[in-house]
């Protein structure tokens, strides 16, 4: 988020790209790990908000105290409160943005001391809850530290928080002058901010994650027509330094000739990989490589374009079927879809004149998600593919989309399928 | 900020406004449904307007029609109204409870879509419109609210309880927002780290796959061991076994191990390579897989690197077919060149096959020779019929 960030990535990347090729593989999650992460600013949020809270609890307090029958408790237990809230923000920031096991504990145990000190002197009476104020300080101090741990952590703290308020409660249902909405008033105001707190950082981690996953998969865009993608890199480098150790041995004279069995049929499997490889660069899109490498797309998403067609497509046709895709499979809560992609066979028509003009048929098969169900946005963004989109069946979308080539791109592409 | 981040931006606020207020707006009526709690007119009279207000904020949360903003807020401070009012039976202590939850968190819940979007409005006068509106519609709720708990609670003290509410909601939506705005910048960032890395790494796998020649040699070398090297004489296949593997390790250390295969090779159109000094590789490895080639025509011969790769590669291969289906152990390779081609021609005296068959099954004639001359704008031309021997016409454009 500062300045130095770049650095810092241009760094890790060089890292990655002196250890080797699976490092680079990984890098992407390294990358997801770090953007999640940074909701150490969110946290901050939740830190003032949750003493906000605390200080309107302890003015409650304040006020109440020279009714209070035991004021000294009380004061205990606020003087707890402050020091696990004020605790946990300083362990945080010692570590950099998460609260250790320790600290947690720490913080905990402090939380229920300071409950039972407050509460237990006043469990006789029918307004054991209002008068407990240090609830409002326990339900604060969670959310002070909602972005440091793990979700389900805190929920079950809050969760605990929650069940012993409402046995509260429920004692003091029977006793006599009793209302129940100062009651309820209190229970909501201490348990829900850290809830709220939760689902805000769930929100927003999903959210960024999604963000990541469309930018990193739009960088597949300005690929060339026929792409290697990321793997098949990584792959090639580890086939060469596989062929390289093997020559060097037969080089050297440590692998007798005739090589052994083992050692031939190592020789015979890597020079298949080899070959494969090298060809499959000329048949895999930016398409292919796109929804291979997202994790949203992947699952949903099935792509088939045998003459590698989808590397025709300019530009703006690339963002447009890639947005329109991410807009039906990539924010759809509660529904399942699975889209299918058909490309081709080219319409090609008859070359007069340059710029030649190539007709590319693009079949959706969209399945699980009704047409009025479909994000609006989906229709200008599909449109920018092409002129004509029509449904030619049930959750079947056709659109053809008209590219300008140059002579050589067709020859080469009519040339390949008839020698393949 | 992209688009689709300003969407997801937008929704978790929405989101955020529909959980927070419905958690308030449900235990606000929890605390007047409890029996005994409040008289049951009011009950009636107040229920349809929480239901109004729960469905504007499912719709809220949902897509924001804007408006369900009002008609929610309106419906809030007429159930406040009536929580107070003393016809129905107002105010009671659960009634005061109710109407402060309604105020200092349902209502204030809407606070969110003011100023959870307020950093993409720019305009300072925009916001200060923004932060008017929400701190008039604080004070409505904030007066009536007081005025709802009557007696029964200290003066002022209602007040306070729904600012601090609306405070604390209206940071939670600014803070939200500026939070995923910076999380959108930097994840931007990211893209932009890893759009570089996916160029650098294409940019190397076009390095790999553009030593074609090398690779084609190791091939034909893993290819030979695969057989456990039977047919060749073991001191040649070492031999060059060492080339390739040093070759590779040239790659692997970033080299460039054909001289021609530099890292701008893509760009630099205009570089020009002897070709003598390279075809002096192809000789040799003929030479130690045994197979006799006359050489006939021009030695020396400019072509672009590029051009000149492909063209090599290919003459390498013609030769390698030679030697391994054709039955002879001799070839002719007559190289030409006029203004605008350059030629090689390679005959051989062997078998020979029936060019029509073979498309489907010789993957290494057109992937290897034909594919790749096109590639570089050239062609190849092939003519064979089976006791005729086989000649293999190679044309790249100079």
């Amino acid at each position: 988020m500062n300045a130095d960030d770049s650095p810092r990535e241009f760094s890790k990347r060089m890292r990655a790209r002196r250890r080797g090729p699976r490092p680079i593989t990984t890098l992407r999650e390294d990358i997801s790990r770090d953007a999640v992460l940074g909701f150490g600013y969110l946290g901050i949020g939740g830190t003032v908000i949750g003493l906000l809270l605390c200080l309107r609890g302890v003015l409650i307090f304040a006020l109440q105290l020279p009714m209070s029958p035991n004021p000294v408790s009380g004061v205990a237990a606020w003087v707890l409160v402050f020091c696990a809230l004020i605790g946990s923000f300083v362990a945080t920031k010692r570590l950099g943005g998460r609260l250790s096991n320790t600290g947690f504990a720490v913080a905990m145990a402090l939380l229920a001391a300071a409950l039972l000190l407050d509460l237990v002197p006043a469990l006789g009476n029918a307004n054991a809850l209002r008068d407990t104020t240090v609830f409002f300080g326990i339900g604060a101090t969670l959310l002070t530290i909602v972005a440091t741990r793990p979700v389900r952590q805190l929920l079950i703290a809050d969760g605990i928080l929650f069940a012993i308020m409402v046995s509260v409660l429920v004692n003091s249902l029977s006793k006599p002058g009793f209302a129940p909405g100062p009651h309820i008033e209190v229970i909501v105001l201490s348990c829900s901010p850290a809830l709220i707190g939760v689902a805000i950082v769930v929100g927003y981690e999903h959210l960024v994650k999604r963000e990541l996953d469309v930018t990193l998969v739009e960088s597949t865009v300005g690929n060339p027509r026929f792409a290697f993608g990321i793997h098949a890199s990584d792959e090639l480098a580890r086939l060469d330094l596989s062929a390289e150790q093997l020559l060097q041995e037969v080089a050297s004279g440590r692998a007798a000739l005739p090589l052994d069995p083992k050692l031939a049929a190592e020789a015979s499997s890597l020079a298949t990989e080899l070959r494969l490889i090298l060809l499959a660069g000329r048949n895999e899109t930016w398409l292919q490589h796109a929804i291979r490498e997202s994790d949203a797309l992947g699952p949903v998403v099935t792509c088939t374009d045998p003459d590698g067609l989808a590397g025709y497509l300019d530009q703006g046709q690339r963002e447009g079927l890639l947005s329109a895709i991410w807009l039906l499979v990539g924010d759809t809560p509660r529904v399942h879809p699975q889209v299918g992609i058909t490309i081709g066979p080219a319409v090609d028509q008859p070359a007069v004149q340059l710029p030649a003009r190539i007709e590319i048929p693009i079949e959706l098969d969209i399945d699980g998600i009704p047409p009025r169900r479909y994000d609006p946005a989906f229709w200008s963004e599909f449109s920018r593919v092409g002129t004509q989109a029509e449904f030619v069946a049930r959750g079947t979308l056709k659109i053809t989309a008209v590219v300008e080539t140059t002579a050589h791109d067709i020859a080469f592409s009519s040339e390949l399928k008839e020698t393949r | 900020m992209t688009v689709s981040g300003q969407r997801g931006n937008a929704r978790l606020m929405r989101r955020t406004t529909r959980l927070i207020g419905l958690i308030f707006i449900v235990s606000s009526f929890f605390c007047i449904e409890v029996p005994g709690a409040a008289p049951s007119v009011m009950l009636l009279s107040v229920l349809p307007l929480y239901g109004i207000m729960a469905i504007g904020l499912y719709l809220i949360g949902g897509t924001l029609t804007f408006i369900w903003l009002p008609i929610t807020f309106v419906a809030g401070l007429v159930t406040i109204w009536a929580l107070g009012f003393d016809r129905l039976g107002g105010p009671t202590e659960s009634t005061v409870s109710a109407a402060t939850l309604l105020g200092a968190g349902g209502l204030a819940s809407l606070s969110i879509l003011f100023m959870g979007n307020s950093w993409r409005l720019g305009k300072p006068w925009r916001i200060g419109w923004r932060i008017g509106w929400v701190a008039f519609a604080f004070a409505a709720t904030a007066v009536l609210t007081e005025w709802a708990s009557d007696t029964l609670t200290p003066a002022g003290s209602t007040v306070a309880i729904v600012f601090v509410g609306w405070l604390a909601i209206s940071i939670v939506g600014y803070w939200m927002s500026v939070s995923v705005a910076r999380a959108l910048k930097r994840v931007n960032h990211l893209g932009l780290a890893h759009l570089a890395e996916r160029q650098a790494t294409e940019v190397e796998s076009m390095r790999r796959q553009g030593a074609r020649l090398m690779h084609d040699t190791v091939l034909a070398t893993l290819t030979l061991l695969a057989h456990s090297g039977v047919g060749v004489s073991p001191d040649a296949l070492r031999e060059q076994a060492a080339e390739d593997a040093r070759l590779l390790r040239q790659l692997r250390l970033g080299g460039t191990p054909m001289p021609r295969e530099t890292a701008g090779y893509m760009v630099e159109a205009t570089e020009t390579t002897e070709l003598g000094h390279t075809l002096e590789s192809v000789k040799q490895r003929c030479l130690r897989m045994g197979l006799e080639v006359s050489w006939h025509g021009a030695g020396r011969i400019l072509l672009r690197s590029t051009v000149l790769d492909a063209f090599l590669l290919s003459l390498a291969e013609c030769l390698e077919n030679v030697r391994r289906h054709s039955g002879v152990g001799a070839a002719d390779v007559t190289i030409t060149e006029d203004d605008t081609t350059v030629r090689a021609v390679v005959t051989d005296a062997g078998v020979g096959f029936d060019p029509g068959g073979v498309g489907g099954t010789s993957l290494g004639i057109s992937e290897s020779i034909v594919a790749r001359m096109h590639d570089v704008g050239g062609r190849t031309r092939l003519f064979s019929a089976p006791g005729s021997g086989t000649t293999v016409v190679i044309e790249a454009p100079k």
